[in-house]
């Protein structure tokens, strides 16, 4: 008797451990709070510039939710972007076919995701202050390239597809994607091995370095496709597009319940983590505040995605608690 | 690791003799970066006459001012295995706080500047208890910061930039004590009781030891928590005077004030060689390389280069101080090693 009575608590503890719920949570309350209160934001074309922002920095997050998973941290994501937008606004703007440009900038952009990891594994530099060298090293390197040029227009076969739905339907492609791979193949496996024991990892005979360059190989390469269909929709790119995204992508990665450390998380939660992004940036417009004011909600949604883990890992270590009591018969000296 | 066993194979198979001697074994912190500024200063005094002169000294002082200040709080928070990245906003936050107090509301300028600092300590002890009595990462707390901050300066004042500062604040940036910047004797101050405490006082044992085994100093009976909150908010306040300095030297205060200034800061320090992973620090490495920082970013202006060649200078110069000190740090795991 008295272990069903008991139960009903613990089973509500037990959401918490869902680390994707507050996520979900922020995000259907603040799509009804805006769909009650603002009209305009049930229109279509708001919908759809919602959709296209959370495409933008959702594909960002979920490469970066990649680089997170193994227990690293790439900052240098949005100038990688930025890096990779320029090279195909450059060919585009000389004449070069826009496929062409697609693929000079993917390259670019997985080039410098692999310089990344080539400086993390081979040299063994710490991820933060590599990534820290090369966001300012991207950014400053195009932006003395192109001398702050503006590139536009794009030829119309090209720019027409950054409009209507085709970034948010990349995004999703994205999504299942990385998700599939995490949850379903050996690298994916490995990857969230290695975040959540590299020793373990290296000891068990997991090519540890190869993976992570690999790792931020991809982180790259989602970089590039960011660009390119930011590219698409403004139909313009410049040196300092982007700027501040790397913020914007590791707070979705967090928000998403992704573990800062390692190990733990989803590339859904990131994907989540995006989509709040653009909701509530479009709150702020809608409510005609001004778009500079974002960082203080980005603060707030990171502080509640920080408390909520706070949360959880003390309702995880009193289950751990209780269930050594349980078999013990003593709780397990600290 | 591996790198380690290897770096003590090759040290062992060294002769004896060799081994003893090695003088690269014993090469204190400062080393790298002090090679690195002799090169720039070498360098910049044969290619750029202008270089040498007075009031290119003068410049440099001034500019390293704001950041020595920064870099002096930042060696502190490294030391306890932590990072702030929020440092360049709250600058930014403090500025505009100053601004609006001193001209727009009309305060007088001794309470606008002690609010200026308050506001800063304020931020810093945010973030110290969030890391400390939260226990959140100190990126995710200082992350939160970094965006929050620089958007709280546009709620202090939407209209963007005020000028007009008092010219008492203007002025005291233009004067000299003893032949040297006033805003500079400020930072020479802070870095030099910085060095003070870490080395000679309980207080700064306290922070080295908290940086190397955290778990250790809470079961000797240090009071973990209070140590690291009362750094944030010490940082924080640091980050207050360096908005005070910025704001009389640019004789505006502006919401983007402060913008980069982490990156400098964290630079300067991983340059000076306290690592990373702290528990180890060195205040002269960091002044060091905050004049290393300057002198790069004087030469590049010199040299007729805009800011992005300083940028992309700064930060292949954090790329070369992280591979130096790794390389450092090899050294001299081989040489415990060797000499056990």
């Amino acid at each position: 008797m008295s272990n069903r009575t008991a139960s009903r608590p613990r089973k509500i503890f037990a959401l918490f451990t869902i680390r994707e719920l507050p996520a979900l949570a922020i995000l259907l309350v603040s799509i009804v709070w805006l769909s009650l209160t603002r009209p305009a934001f049930r229109s279509i074309d708001n919908l759809t510039a919602v959709g296209q922002d959370a495409a933008f920095v959702g594909i960002l997050a979920c490469g970066e939710a990649l680089v997170i998973l193994t227990g690293g941290i790439d900052l240098s994501v949005a100038a990688n972007l930025a890096m990779s937008g320029c090279v195909a606004g450059m060919m585009m703007i000389a004449g070069v076919a826009w496929p062409l440009a697609v693929v000079a900038a993917l390259a670019v952009a997985g080039l410098g995701g692999l310089v990344n990891g080539v400086l993390i594994t081979y040299r063994r530099l710490p991820p933060i202050l590599v990534t820290l060298a090369t966001w300012f090293i991207f950014r400053s390197i195009i932006s003395i390239v192109t001398h702050s040029r503006n590139y536009a227009p794009f030829p119309n076969s090209f720019a027409n597809l950054g409009g209507g739905n085709l970034p948010f339907v990349v995004f999703v492609l994205v999504v299942i994607g990385l998700a599939l791979m995490t949850l379903r193949t050996r690298f994916g496996r490995r990857v969230i091995a290695i975040g959540g024991s590299e020793t373990a990892s290296e000891l068990s005979g997991l090519p540890v370095d190869a993976i992570k360059r690999r790792v931020y190989l991809i982180a790259g390469l989602c970089a590039g496709l960011s660009a390119l269909l930011m590219m698409a929709r403004n139909n313009n790119v410049e040196s300092s597009v982007a700027s501040g995204y790397e913020l914007h992508a590791i707070a979705a990665v967090v928000v998403g319940g992704v573990r800062l450390s390692g190990g733990e998380g989803t590339i859904l939660g990131a994907a989540l983590g995006a989509a709040i992004y653009a909701v509530l940036h479009d709150a702020l417009i809608l409510y005609g505040q001004r778009a500079e004011l974002y960082g203080l909600i980005t603060g707030a949604i990171i502080l509640a995605a920080a408390f909520g883990e706070v949360l959880r890992r003390r309702v995880e270590e009193s289950k751990y608690k209780a269930a050594n009591i349980a078999v013990t018969g003593e709780t397990a000296s600290k | 690791m591996s790198d380690r066993t290897d770096a003590a194979r090759r040290a062992k198979a060294l002769p004896r003799s060799a081994r003893r001697k090695g003088p690269l074994n014993r090469l204190p912190p400062e080393t790298g970066v002090a090679v690195v500024l002799i090169i720039a200063v070498l360098y910049l005094s044969f290619t750029q006459p202008y270089f040498l002169q007075r009031d290119n000294f003068r410049l440099i002082a001034k500019q390293s001012a704001e950041i020595g200040i920064l870099a002096t709080g930042m060696t502190y928070i490294i030391a306890t295995g932590g990072i702030d990245i929020s440092v360049g906003s709250v600058v930014g936050l403090c500025s505009l706080v100053l601004g609006a107090l001193s001209v727009v509301l009309g305060w007088s300028l001794w309470i606008s500047i002690i609010v200026c600092l308050g506001v800063g300590a304020a931020c810093g002890l945010i973030n110290g208890l969030l890391i400390a009595r939260v226990g959140m990462p100190s990126i995710i707390a200082t992350l939160a910061m970094y965006a929050a901050a620089r958007a709280g300066a546009l709620l202090v004042h939407s209209g963007g930039h005020i000028s007009n500062i008092p010219t008492d604040l203007v002025n005291f940036a233009q004067t000299d004590f003893a032949g040297v910047p006033s805003v500079a004797w400020i930072a020479i101050i802070v870095a030099v009781s910085g060095a003070v405490i870490l080395r000679r006082t309980n207080a700064g044992r306290l922070v080295l030891a908290l940086g190397g085994n955290r778990e250790a100093s809470r079961m000797s009976g240090v009071n973990v928590k209070l140590v690291e909150m009362l750094i944030y908010t010490a940082v924080g306040m640091l980050a207050g005077l360096a908005a005070v300095i910025t704001t009389a030297r640019a004789a505006t205060a502006e919401p983007n004030a402060g913008t980069t200034y982490e990156i400098q800061a964290i630079t300067a320090v991983v340059l000076g060689g306290t690592p990373i992973t702290g528990g180890r620090a060195t205040i002269l490495g960091t002044i060091l390389g905050v004049i290393t920082v300057t002198v790069l970013r004087d030469g590049v202006a010199l040299a007729g280069q805009d800011a992005n060649m300083q940028q992309l200078i700064i930060g292949v110069a954090l790329l070369i101080a992280v591979e130096v000190e790794r390389w450092r740090l090899r050294q001299a795991a081989a040489s415990i090693e060797v000499a056990a």
